[in-house]
């Protein structure tokens, strides 16, 4: 199959197990160089999983993954980072006994260490708590210091496409508001996002495009506007 | 007092071996959250190495550097042979892996070099330094020495490389380790050549004291285990506490009770720890914010 020009991610037939579950069951979606791209669902509707598929943390069990034209399907999860996808994952997942600044660094495992200072000022700039507490142990930060921490640490890989799950999950209808205003500004910045999120309102509002995914299947896509106009996605998701 | 002093130099020399032992099962757990039950195997190949290669007309310290490299080397190997082609079995089939491993390399052992005790030469004489009336083996400053070193190295590497860090954060978090683009392969190959090393250096410090023998790890092993497990898995501050709290409790009960019952300690420590107090001394207490 051939690529088409300025796609960079593209997901064809992807299917995955846990055991003998079928968690993805035959997903096709694109996410288009420089694009927003939101994905909605319910709870375990399979969105956490199709991003772990693509950083390569969870087998594909059939169908592709192509990355900036590359079939990245079987690549070690490493490599797909050094190729430059980053995830934030759900839950932070940062590293609790590490300083901030550690865990930054960490960030940049795969870059040369050469940039690392460089970049860590520049996260620094966008999260100044971040620099505060940059000597503490990233287990004691807030929930929204950590979902900071945890982007933050993500785009320490200058990654070519941003995959985030669920920034929004837990956090206070303010910092939620941050989360999202840092967002928009990593897109006008050039970055390529794909955003998981249950908070299907604030997700298709800032997207360029959206999908919905319902028990491991696409049923709908459309751009962010038009999903947020629709009548099935009103009723489902925005309890509308 | 005299006695008693006696009894307390020669639990912190032992217990120091222990410590040596004991912070190669913490590193290999912390990486993997496996016990790796062929430590006590890396300590004896140690030793008897050192033993064979000194036999073969290398003089110590030359023996000793290479005996290392050659344990670190089996290390890896075991790494890779055995334990990362079966990285998706459960953590009890890993531990069984490791059981095996010991048993195959001890047979190895028997099969090539012999069933006979080795004494290696003490790295600075025989003679020991008399103090307050106890006798201090000239070998006990080497092994306190080499203990005293080996945690500075270790807390520098772990505080001060990246690499260190790696190793932190894939124990803490493996799946976000990878999300980073860590490779949590070469993150086991590092811990469990690191182990190797370790255990190497504790079977040949050893080896003038308590002599060395193809199964002398089944013990060495054991006590090291026992000594993580006070200390609290996965601590390395633990499984040096935990060492010399265990040497010298058992040379106390050696001495003042019967020799008789030095071996049972350890056993009934390894018992009340896991029954009383599962995360050891300075273990990882269950709780954690996420």
């Amino acid at each position: 199959m051939t690529t088409r020009p300025g796609t960079l991610l593209e997901v064809t037939g992807l299917t995955s197990h846990y055991g003998r579950i079928q968690a993805l069951k035959g997903l096709d979606l694109a996410v288009a160089e420089g694009e927003l791209l939101a994905l909605v669902g319910a709870n375990g509707a399979g969105k956490t999983t199709l991003l772990r598929t693509i950083s390569g943390v969870q087998p594909a069990s059939g169908g592709t993954i192509r990355f900036a034209g590359r079939d990245i399907t079987r690549m070690r999860a490493a490599e797909r980072v050094r190729l430059g996808i980053a995830q934030v994952p759900e839950g932070r997942q940062v590293f609790g006994p590490l300083s901030v600044e550690d865990n930054l660094m960490l960030g940049a495992y795969t870059r040369p260490r050469s940039d690392v200072a460089e970049d860590i000022e520049r996260i620094y700039a966008m999260f100044p708590i971040l620099k505060q507490k940059r000597r503490e142990p990233a287990g004691t930060l807030s929930g929204g210091q950590q979902q900071m921490l945890a982007m933050g640490r993500a785009l320490m890989a200058r990654p070519k496409l941003l995959l985030l799950d669920e920034p929004s999950m837990g956090l206070a209808p303010l910092l939620v508001a941050e989360i999202f205003a840092t967002i928009r500004k990593l897109k006008a910045a050039g970055t390529t996002i794909f955003l998981v999120e249950q908070n299907a309102q604030a997700a298709l509002s800032i997207a360029d495009r959206g999908y919905v995914l319902e028990t491991g299947r696409i049923v709908l896509q459309d751009s962010g506007p038009a999903l947020l106009a629709n009548e099935r996605v009103k009723e489902a998701y925005l309890g509308i | 007092m005299a006695e008693f002093l006696q009894f307390l130099l020669s639990g912190i020399t032992v217990g120091a071996i222990y410590a040596l032992v004991g912070l190669g099962f913490s590193i290999i757990y912390n990486a993997s959250h496996v016990i790796n039950f062929a430590q006590g195997e890396f300590v004896m190949l140690g030793g008897m190495g050192t033993v064979f290669l000194m036999a073969a007309g290398l003089p110590l310290i030359v023996a000793m550097p290479l005996a290392i490299c050659v344990v670190v080397a089996v290390g890896l190997i075991l790494e890779k042979l055995a334990v990362e082609p079966a990285r998706d079995a459960t953590v009890v089939t890993l531990i069984i892996i490791t059981i095996g491993a010991s048993i195959f390399i001890r047979g190895a052992v028997e099969v090539t070099l012999g069933k006979d005790f080795h004494r290696l030469p003490g790295f600075s004489g025989d003679e020991p330094i008399l103090i307050g009336g106890a006798a201090l083996q000239r070998q006990s400053l080497w092994i306190i020495g080499a203990l005293i070193v080996v945690v500075a190295g270790l807390k520098w590497f772990f505080d001060h490389t990246r690499l260190g860090k790696a190793v932190l954060a894939t124990s803490h978090n493996r799946i976000a380790a990878q999300l980073v683009g860590i490779e949590v392969r070469t993150i086991l190959l590092v811990s469990f050549g690191l182990s190797a090393g370790l255990g190497a250096l504790a079977g040949i410090l050893t080896a003038p004291i308590t002599l060395t023998k193809y199964d002398i790890g089944i013990m060495l092993g054991l006590k090291g285990f026992a000594a993580a497990i006070l200390g609290g898995l996965g601590s390395g501050f633990g499984a040096v506490a935990g060492g010399i709290v265990l040497g010298v409790i058992e040379a106390m009960a050696a001495g003042y009770v019967s020799s008789a019952y030095k071996d049972a300690v350890a056993f009934v420590i390894i018992l009340g720890v896991l029954f009383f107090m599962p995360s050891g001394l300075f273990g990882a207490k269950g709780a954690e914010r996420v």
